[in-house]
C-alpha cells in the first residue's frame, strides 16, 4: 500500500475534530479501518467552547463541552485513530485515492468524511472587523470574563443568542439583546429564563448598523426596522449570534454544495462524489446538536466501511 | 371514537413518548427541557435492545465499556431531571387521529397533544402454536389487565426481561403458582427484579425452556414445554402470559393506524413525522439499516424538536442559517 512518496493510504481520512469527526473515528476503529482525523486549531470543535452541555444524552449532571470533547478524543484514540492538528490547505477528490494537503504533509485516503463544521456568521457592518477579538465576539464562554461589571450587546434572537446572553449575565451588569423582529425564535426554556433575568433587556425590531468606538468598543448604532429611527446603545462589548457559515471553502467544485455552501448529502451521508461522505453541521445546519452531529458521524463511518467492503473503489481503479 | 368515555379522568400531557430506550429517553430529555409536559410509557429498563446489551463501548463521550441498562438509566435520569415523567406500563391501544391523542395502557388512559413512537424492534414474528386461537381465553399479554381472573390458579409466564419478571410478580399476587418459562439459560432482567423473582415462594423457574404448544379446547388447559436438556413435559395451567421478544419493529398496538413498510417498520417523512400530524417516530421502529444507540438517540432529539414545532405552530419556522 506504500505510495512511494508519503507512505500510508488510510481507509478513512476524517476532516474535522468535532463530535461528528471524532464519532466517525470511533466507528472506523471499531470496524478495524485505519483512520486519521485532521483537526482544526480547536480540537473538539465548537462544543469545546460550550460551558455546559445539558442535553447530550447519557450525562444526567451535564458535562462541560471541553470535557465531552476530550472524552470523545480519548475514545477515538483508544480505537486506534490518529488525531493530528493540521489545517487543511487543499483537497483533491477527483480520483482515488483522494488527497488532502496540509502545510507539511499530503494525506491519501480511500474514503473521506467531511466534518468541518459550521461557524458563526458575522454582521458585516462598519466597525465589526476592526473590533473583532477586541470587543466583538461570537463566544461568550471565551470572552465573557472580560466584561465584568460592563454592559454588553447581544445580537440575535435564537437559542444561541439567549443561551450565551444568559451566560454573560454572570459577568455583565447589563445584557442588551438586539433582535430584528418583535419576538424570539429561541426555545421556551431560554425565553423564560431570559425574561426572568433582571440583567437582560430587549431592544426589538432593530438591527445593528455600526459598531462604534475609538480604541475600544463604545457602543452600537441600531436602526428600528419599523420606524426607521436610529439610536445609540452604549456598550463595552458586542456578541454576535446571527447564524452560521459552513466550513466548505476548500470543497467547492469537489462535492456538491447548496446555496448556503453546506455539503449536500443523502440520508446515508453520501456526497455527490462516491467515496466522500459528510457529517455534522457542515451538511445539516438545522439542528446543531452534539448528539445529532455524533450520530451522523457514526453513520458516515459505517457507510464508508461498507463502501470499502463493497470494493467499489477497486473497480474504479 | 366509541371509547371516548374512557377519557374522563385521563392524564393529559403535551407529549406522550411510547418507549424509553435511547430514542425515547432522548426525545423526553429534549421535550422536557423545552418545558413540555412529558410522559414516557415503557415496559422496563431491559425491555429494549440497549437495555439487554451487556457492554457498549462505541457510544460517543462514554469511553466505557458500560452496561446497556446503565446507559439507558443515565439517559432516563437526565430526562427526569428536567421534569419528564416515566411510567412503567404496557401500551395496548392508541387512538391517534383525535385531539388529544389517546393511549390506553394496562394501568390507565393517557392523553397527549403529540405522540412519539419509540418502541424499538424487538417485536415477534412468530406466534406459539395455540397462542392466537386461545388469545383472550387464557392467553394474555397483560398481567395488570387480566391477573385477577387467575386468583388461586396456576399460570405460565414466558419471557426473560424486566417486563416478563414484573408481570410475573404482579401475577404472583393472584395466582397460586407461577411457572416462569425462560427461553434462555439466564434472566435478562435487572438484578433486583431477578432476585425478587427467584426468592418468590409462588414462583417456579424453568431456565432454557421453550413453549411447544398451548393446549386447550375452549380455554387454556395446559402448556407443553421443551427444556433445552430434553424431557418434554406438560404443565397444567389456566393462563399463559407471553412476553417473548423477536426482531421486528413493535407496531402491533397501532392496529394499522399508521402505514408501515413491507418489513413492518414505520414510515416517516424527513421530520420523522408519521402519516398522522403530531405523531412522530424515532429509533429502531423506523426503517433503517444501522441500529446504533447514538443514531437512535439523535432521532429522538429530532423527533422531539419536530414535536415542539408542531405544538407551537412552528412547523414552517427554520433557523436563520438554513433560510
Amino acid at each position: 500500500m506504500d505510495t512511494g512518496q508519503t507512505g500510508q493510504i488510510y481507509d478513512l481520512i476524517i476532516l474535522g475534530g468535532g463530535p461528528a469527526g471524532l464519532t466517525a473515528a470511533v466507528y472506523a476503529g471499531r470496524a478495524a479501518r485505519s483512520a486519521v482525523v485532521l483537526s482544526g486549531p480547536l480540537p473538539g470543535g465548537q462544543v469545546a467552547t460550550t460551558q455546559m452541555v445539558e442535553n447530550f444524552p447519557g450525562f444526567p449532571e451535564g458535562i462541560s463541552g471541553m470535557e465531552l470533547a476530550q472524552r470523545m478524543q480519548a475514545q477515538a484514540g483508544r480505537f486506534g485513530a490518529r488525531i493530528v492538528i493540521e489545517p487543511v490547505t487543499g483537497v483533491d477528490f477527483s480520483t482515488p485515492p483522494f488527497t488532502i494537503q496540509t502545510h507539511t504533509e499530503t494525506y491519501r485516503g480511500r474514503t473521506v468524511i467531511i466534518a468541518t463544521g459550521a461557524f458563526p456568521r458575522r454582521l458585516g457592518v462598519p466597525g465589526e472587523a476592526r473590533f473583532f477579538g477586541r470587543g466583538v465576539s461570537t463566544c461568550a464562554t471565551c470572552d465573557g470574563f472580560f466584561y465584568k461589571g460592563r454592559r454588553v450587546v447581544v445580537v440575535g434572537g435564537g437559542d444561541s443568542a439567549l443561551d450565551e446572553g444568559l451566560f454573560l449575565t454572570r459577568f455583565a451588569r447589563e445584557v442588551v439583546v438586539v433582535h430584528r423582529r418583535d419576538q424570539l425564535r429561541a426555545a421556551k426554556v431560554y425565553q423564560e429564563r431570559a425574561f426572568a433575568n433582571p440583567v437582560m433587556r430587549f431592544v426589538w425590531d432593530s438591527v445593528v448598523e455600526e459598531i462604534l468606538g475609538e480604541q475600544t468598543v463604545s457602543g452600537v448604532r441600531v436602526r428600528n426596522v419599523k420606524s426607521g429611527e436610529t439610536s445609540v446603545i452604549e456598550a463595552d462589548g458586542v456578541f454576535v449570534y446571527v447564524g452560521m457559515r459552513p466550513g466548505t471553502q476548500l470543497f467547492a467544485g469537489q462535492v456538491e454544495l447548496d446555496e448556503q455552501g453546506y455539503v449536500v448529502t443523502d440520508r446515508r451521508q453520501r456526497t455527490s462524489r462516491p467515496g466522500v461522505f459528510a457529517a455534522g453541521d457542515v451538511q445539516s445546519p438545522d439542528f446543531r446538536q452534539v448528539v445529532v452531529a455524533a450520530a451522523s458521524g457514526a453513520m458516515a463511518a459505517l457507510e464508508a466501511d461498507r463502501f470499502l467492503a463493497d470494493g467499489v473503489y477497486t473497480r474504479w481503479n | 371514537m366509541e371509547l371516548s368515555f374512557l377519557s374522563t379522568g385521563a392524564e393529559r400531557y403535551d407529549v406522550i413518548i411510547i418507549g424509553g430506550g435511547p430514542a425515547g429517553a432522548t426525545a423526553a430529555l429534549y421535550t422536557a427541557r423545552a418545558r413540555l409536559q412529558t410522559l414516557v410509557l415503557d415496559k422496563g429498563l431491559t425491555a429494549g435492545a440497549l437495555g439487554l446489551t451487556a457492554q457498549i463501548a462505541n457510544y460517543p463521550g462514554v469511553p466505557g465499556p458500560i452496561r446497556g441498562d446503565e446507559l439507558v438509566g443515565r439517559m432516563r435520569d437526565q430526562a427526569a431531571s428536567f421534569g419528564a415523567e416515566f411510567v412503567t406500563d404496557k401500551v395496548l391501544r392508541v387512538e391517534l387521529q383525535g385531539k388529544p391523542k389517546q393511549v390506553w395502557g394496562g394501568q390507565g388512559v393517557y392523553q397527549g397533544q403529540a405522540v412519539i413512537i419509540a418502541t424499538g424492534a424487538l417485536g415477534r414474528t412468530q406466534r406459539v402454536p395455540g397462542e392466537e386461537r386461545l388469545l383472550g381465553r387464557g392467553v394474555s399479554y397483560c398481567a395488570t389487565c387480566d391477573g385477577a381472573f387467575f386468583r388461586g390458579r396456576e399460570v405460565a409466564v414466558a419471557g426473560n426481561n424486566d417486563e416478563a419478571v414484573e408481570e410475573a410478580l404482579t401475577l404472583a399476587r393472584f395466582a397460586s403458582r407461577i411457572h416462569f418459562l425462560n427461553p434462555t439459560p439466564d434472566l435478562r432482567a435487572t438484578a433486583k427484579l431477578a432476585g425478587e423473582l427467584a426468592d418468590h415462594a409462588h414462583v417456579t423457574l424453568y431456565p432454557a425452556t421453550r413453549i411447544r404448544e398451548i393446549v386447550g379446547e375452549e380455554r387454556v388447559e395446559a402448556v407443553q414445554v421443551i427444556p433445552q436438556q430434553g424431557g418434554e413435559r406438560t404443565i397444567p395451567v389456566g393462563g399463559v402470559f407471553i412476553y417473548l421478544q423477536g426482531n421486528v419493529p413493535i407496531t402491533d398496538f397501532l392496529e394499522g393506524q399508521l402505514p408501515t413498510s413491507p418489513d413492518g417498520c414505520l414510515l416517516v417523512d424527513e421530520n420523522l413525522q408519521t402519516a398522522i400530524p403530531g405523531v412522530f417516530a424515532a429509533g429502531d421502529v423506523l426503517c433503517k439499516h444501522l441500529k446504533q444507540t447514538v443514531i437512535a438517540a439523535a432521532e429522538g432529539a429530532r423527533a422531539a424538536t419536530a414535536a415542539d414545532r408542531y405544538l407551537h405552530g412552528r412547523e414552517q419556522l427554520r433557523p436563520d442559517w438554513s433560510r
